[in-house]
């Protein structure tokens, strides 16, 4: 009789044993990841952007002295520097027009103008409205000044020695007439990655429109103008680059 | 002694007429959400390959999921990484999965991860259903 109890208690045991050992995988809790929360970043960018931007006053001159129609629309290429704070971001970017879309009707005798080149640099501080898992998005503005330069030139039709070209300039002919250094507003929206590393890459897209400040007038590196029209360099733009981003003081979660 | 037989007796007893009095559940039930995301995809859910509903941003979906093993899967389109939960799920049992979207520069996905019932239970107050999807757009 006195190994039966024993026998019942082995018998318990082994069942409650055997019951934890048949219990599924116990799922681990928490196991989603956390959002990063890195503090500080320095961020390096470079890209491409596109813009559009009207000159009604020399889309006018032009087209009142038989000319050519300027494009305004071009392809630039810009590279940034910046840092983040928490969910703020400020960023200096410098920028030149690579004319990809400056291209002139080729069999035209009438004016043309076509863009030669011009810069762009300014300062841009957003703050991250939407703070997801894995982008932010910024509103941002800024300031900066812009630059844009023309040649303008009519085609002759006439062959003439390499040697002499510098004799036959043809009159009205206008190597280098443009705008400098106007200022500008800028504001816009931006979509970027969020840092998750120490050191994240990351891509941007921005979309803003910068607003010219004022009326600049046109000059040109040949003659002193007077009397000179003016434009406000406003543009469109959408930009996208790639970002590297060193990233700092994780806070814990 | 004898006392200690119907004792031991009665609990054996009481224990199987336990077992056999209850029903046991055959299915668990997970219950999958979104918190709101801006800009986010809409991704479909499959439960051991089987596909259950769409999952949009700032809903909930409520699953039975067979007891055992299960893999939930969340997918969208080819540009987008599948994910997926594999657990073994206990009859009876409720467990609560958070999703949330994960984006990179050459594609998304959706990731899945157990969350506490605390957690849950906060979240999940500010979420709606998933609205039931008509018979066309199942497969």
């Amino acid at each position: 009789m006195k190994f039966l109890i024993p026998f019942v208690a082995w018998m318990l045991l082994g069942q409650c044993v055997l019951a934890q050992q048949s219990e599924p995988e116990v799922p681990p809790l928490d196991s989603m990841p956390i959002k990063s929360n890195y503090r500080f970043g320095l961020n390096i960018e470079s890209g491409v952007f596109q813009s559009i931007m009207r000159l009604p006053h020399l889309q006018k001159f032009m087209e009142a002295n038989g000319g050519e129609t300027p494009v305004t629309a071009d392809v630039h290429v810009h590279i940034g520097l910046g840092f983040r704070l928490n969910r703020v971001k400020a960023t200096f970017q410098f920028s030149t027009p690579t004319t990809l879309l400056a291209q002139v009707p080729r069999n035209s005798t009438k004016w043309i103008t076509r863009q030669q080149g011009g810069r762009q640099w300014g300062i841009q501080l957003g703050y991250d409205l939407v703070n997801g898992y894995a982008r932010r998005w910024y509103v941002y503005s800024g300031v900066g000044v812009q630059s844009i330069d023309f040649t303008v030139y009519r085609r002759t039709g006439q062959t003439i020695p390499f040697g002499s070209i510098l004799l036959n300039a043809p009159p009205g002919g206008v190597a280098s007439l443009g705008i400098r250094n106007a200022p500008y507003i800028d504001m816009g929206i931006e979509m970027s990655f969020r840092e998750k590393q120490p050191q994240s890459r990351g891509a941007t897209t921005r979309i803003g429109y910068r607003h010219g400040l004022r009326q600049n007038d046109y000059r040109s590196d040949m003659y002193g103008l007077t009397d000179p029209i003016s434009d406000r360099l406003s543009q469109f733009y959408v930009q996208t680059f790639f970002s590297v981003s060193d990233n700092f003081s994780r806070k814990t979660p | 002694m004898k006392a200690l037989f119907l004792w031991i007796g009665w609990m054996l007893w009481s224990t199987l007429s336990d077992v056999k009095s209850q029903p046991m559940p055959e299915k668990a039930v997970v219950m999958l959400y979104r918190e709101r995301e801006f800009a986010s995809l809409s991704y479909t859910i499959f439960v051991n390959g089987k596909r259950v509903s769409a999952l949009s941003t700032n809903r909930f979906i409520r699953l039975e999921v067979p007891a055992g093993k299960v893999v939930i899967d969340a997918k969208q389109n080819y540009l987008t990484k599948p994910r997926s939960v594999y657990f073994g799920a206990e009859p009876g049992k409720l467990y609560y999965i958070k999703a949330v979207e994960d984006v990179h520069i050459v594609g998304r996905s959706l990731l899945l991860g157990f969350v506490r019932e605390a957690q849950a239970r906060r979240d999940l107050t500010r979420i709606k259903p998933m609205e039931p999807e008509t018979e066309n757009e199942l497969p």
